[in-house]
């Protein structure tokens, strides 16, 4: 008998006897804890495919915010002004191909917890049925493993086509490599992967034009640059490209204002505080609370009487820093813009006098442009790099044409030209809320 | 034969002679000493470096700031003394502010709205104080648990969204204010007096350091040790539950979002304040210290300007420091151990 035989033996002896010694006790347990992950995973790779799960992630609630402040970066387009493209031939017969076609997709939404994001999931669950298309929906937690995996389960799938919304930029080479292998096209949403097609918001375009928004109001007032501080609150951890908002909001402010200081977009970093003398950038963490917590504290190095002009790379944000602008007594010296046309948001447009101007990119009703882009990849065609969602900046005079008394979307600004290939799929005409395609 | 009492139990461990009242008061003042003097010197810190830091339009706003994490780490204080502590209050907390904004936009007028949302702080709190009596699991994973139910609660409830008052009086205890400091702030303050006298004055308070030292000794000496726990799980929940609905009032919405540093930021002010994780050791005054510690930081880093990413390490390196001045403050007075 060799010796570890009698080891063995030994152990199981003195199990049978109820005399474990202390190591025995420890190498049983850290057997166990391996060997039980280990057959999970194994057992794991080998089932089914579970139902898509849609439990809301056990995150904090942090987690939630950014991703809505990653989606709130459309193109600003507060005056659609694009013409109609004429369809061509192709387009009729594509869109024929399309309608007759059931295709299967499956899509992973960032996240389930947040109004932003689970709105988001139900939108492009409804639009797939609308448009006839099959769609299987997993939750990626904002998680890299958790994305991975579900990765991993879709491929087993068998998809026509993913739709991928991932939070974790770092982990898209996995992801193309995954998919690529598999030989399964995909949609990257907000994040880009790479060797994906992109549909995004530009953060920078929304920022800019709300600036050319809120600056005439403003100027209007009697304000000027030498009077004026652009308060701004980004979410640091969410990157360049979500806080490119924020950044292009003073940079264009800066420029129409006179006696602003003027700087490089470049040089608005995660890292700024302050903006020479004409702008402060806090970090509110894309939060309620934190927003709130910044806002009353840099708001102590502000003189009272100073003018203020608001922005926030989401609503939640916007919310939580106006609330410290309230209760400091300083509303009547703000001038306030949202992002994200959140319920909450577009009433205080339409009831609140200093809230002049709300961001909004539909991300609702984002379901019905991927699935679109869905069927045009299906019927061979290829996207531009970047497919534009759709956006508007919505002020007190315009917030009704887009959007009814309950908050809900009722109109679609029209398509910008680099878009017109969706029309071409024939799928935005079946939902009748796309101005100029109803 | 030693008769087992409170102050006996404590030293009982150690199997040294019984600590004296005064001793233990003794050493509980160094530790605030230590704690104190630090604040003292952050606070002159900050005045040097920073125009707008010694205003009084400033020192309402620290106060404001930390009233939400001061009520908690009230709470927290009981839970850490007593031997344990709760991890669950980052989730009553945003439940309290879900709870309390749905509660008031349904028409609920805000003091019975405030008093059913501590109701369901204190259902929370009894039944991490029955897990961890009951069936003798470790408040680690018992609050844990409780805090992850508590989140998905305010998420399931809130559907995942902000729900602002639809009526903005609701917010009495921000918007009011007396002698320009808010009603949250003087709650606050009523609800720091009423901890110091419990802990101090009452046969309760005495409990709660015999159970936190020893607690087996504790159930020897007669004491309803499990009940104790219980109601101090209760208590530490209600008022987590009342920091929600403080947070709702200042936000004029709730959240389940908010919050969700309140454990940790707690259990921190706590230990600053000169409490041991063991148990035993602690106060009021010296978490109050620490909950100012805390906010002072915070409030004097946006005043110079410090960006977000150095403040995190700004703020760990200042805690590390603070515990280590508390600490270096408690052996020189000769504390043992």
């Amino acid at each position: 008998m060799s010796p570890r035989d009698k080891d063995t033996d030994s152990v199981l002896a003195a199990w049978a006897r109820r005399r474990l010694t202390r190591r025995q006790v420890v190498v049983g347990l850290v057997g166990l804890g391996l060997g039980v992950p280990m057959a999970s995973a194994l057992l794991a790779a080998c089932s089914s495919p579970p139902a898509a799960p849609t439990q809301p992630a056990a995150t904090s609630g942090a987690a939630a915010a950014p991703t809505q402040a990653a989606a709130a970066q459309p193109t600003p387009a507060a005056a659609p002004t694009q013409a109609a493209a004429a369809p061509t031939t192709t387009a009729v017969a594509t869109s024929q191909a399309g309608a007759a076609k059931e295709y299967f997709f499956d899509f992973a939404n960032i996240l389930e917890s947040g109004e932003l994001f689970k709105q988001f999931g139900d939108g492009v669950e409804s639009a797939a049925k609308v448009a006839g298309v099959k769609v299987k929906r997993y939750n990626n937690n904002n998680d890299g493993p958790t994305t991975l995996n579900n990765a991993r389960l879709m491929i087993q799938d068998k998809p026509d086509l993913i739709l991928e919304y991932t939070g974790v930029e770092g982990i898209g080479e996995s992801l193309k490599k995954m998919f690529n292998d598999a030989k399964i096209p995909f949609i990257a949403i907000n994040i880009p992967i790479p060797g994906g097609y992109w549909f995004n918001l530009v953060n920078k375009d929304i920022g800019t034009d709300t600036a050319n928004v809120v600056v005439p109001m403003a100027k209007a007032k009697g304000w000027t640059g030498n009077d004026t501080t652009v308060l701004i609150v980004q979410g640091s951890q969410y990157g360049t490209e979500v806080n490119d908002c924020v950044r292009y909001f003073y940079v264009t402010v800066a420029k129409n204002m006179d006696g602003m200081d003027q700087v490089d977009p470049s040089a608005i970093t995660a890292l700024t505080t302050t903006i020479g003398k004409s702008g402060i950038q806090v970090d509110g963490k894309a939060t309620l609370e934190n927003s709130y917590t910044a806002v009353k504290n840099a708001l102590q190095t502000l003189p009272p009487d100073r003018h203020i002009l608001l922005y926030s790379i989401n609503d939640d944000s916007t919310l939580g820093s106006w609330r410290a602008i309230t209760e400091s007594k300083r509303e009547n010296n703000t001038l306030v813009a949202g992002l994200g046309g959140s319920v909450a948001a577009l009433k205080e447009l339409r009831t609140n006098p200093q809230w002049v101007a709300e961001g909004s990119v539909f991300s609702t009703h984002w379901g019905q442009y991927l699935i679109a882009m869905g069927v045009a990849i299906m019927n061979g065609v290829t996207p531009p790099p970047l497919t534009k969602s759709p956006q508007a900046v919505l002020t007190k005079e315009t917030v009704d044409k887009y959007y009814d008394a309950d908050g809900k979307v009722k109109l679609l600004p029209p398509l910008v030209a680099e878009n017109m290939y969706l029309k071409d799929t024939g799928v935005l005409q079946k939902f009748k809320n796309v101005e100029g395609l109803q | 034969m030693t008769t087992v009492t409170p102050d006996t139990a404590q030293a009982a461990p150690s199997g040294k002679a019984p600590t004296p009242k005064r001793q233990s008061l003794l050493r509980a003042g160094f530790q605030i000493l230590g704690i104190g003097t630090f604040y003292l010197l952050i606070l002159v810190f900050f005045s040097l470096v920073s125009d707008n830091f010694m205003t009084y339009s400033n020192a309402l706003n620290i106060l404001t700031n930390v009233t939400v994490i001061g009520i908690v780490a009230l709470g927290q204080a009981f839970a850490i003394i007593s031997g344990g502590f709760d991890l669950s209050v980052s989730g009553t907390v945003p439940l309290g502010a879900v709870l309390f904004a749905l509660l008031v936009n349904a028409g609920v007028s805000v003091l019975p709205a405030a008093v059913l949302v501590v109701a369901v702080g204190a259902v929370v709190g009894l039944i991490n104080g029955l897990i961890v009596t009951k069936l003798g699991i470790n408040p680690l994973i018992t609050t844990l648990g409780t805090l992850s139910i508590a989140v998905g609660l305010a998420y399931t409830l809130s559907q995942g969204v902000t729900i602002p008052f639809s009526d903005p009086n609701a917010g009495v205890l921000a918007d009011k204010t007396y002698g320009g400091v808010s009603y949250y702030v003087l709650a606050f303050a009523l609800l720091s007096a009423a901890g110091f006298a419990v802990l101090r004055f009452t046969v309760f308070g005495r409990m709660l350091y015999a159970i936190g030292g020893n607690r087996e000794a504790s159930r020897l000496a007669g004491m309803r040790v499990d009940l104790v726990t219980i109601v101090v799980y209760m208590q530490c929940a209600s008022l987590a539950a009342f920091a929600g609905v403080v947070v709702a009032s200042q936000l004029l919405a709730g959240s389940a979002t908010v919050g969700t540093e309140a454990a940790l930021s707690s259990i921190a002010a706590v230990i600053l304040g000169g409490a041991s994780l063991t148990g035993g050791v602690g106060g009021i005054p010296g978490t109050l210290i620490g909950v100012l510690v805390l906010g002072t930081i915070a409030n004097g880093m946006v005043l110079m300007q410090v960006p977000a990413f150095y403040q995190q390490i700004a703020t760990g390196a200042i805690l590390l420091l603070a515990v280590g001045f508390a600490r270096l403050r408690g052996i020189l007075s000769g504390e043992q151990g």
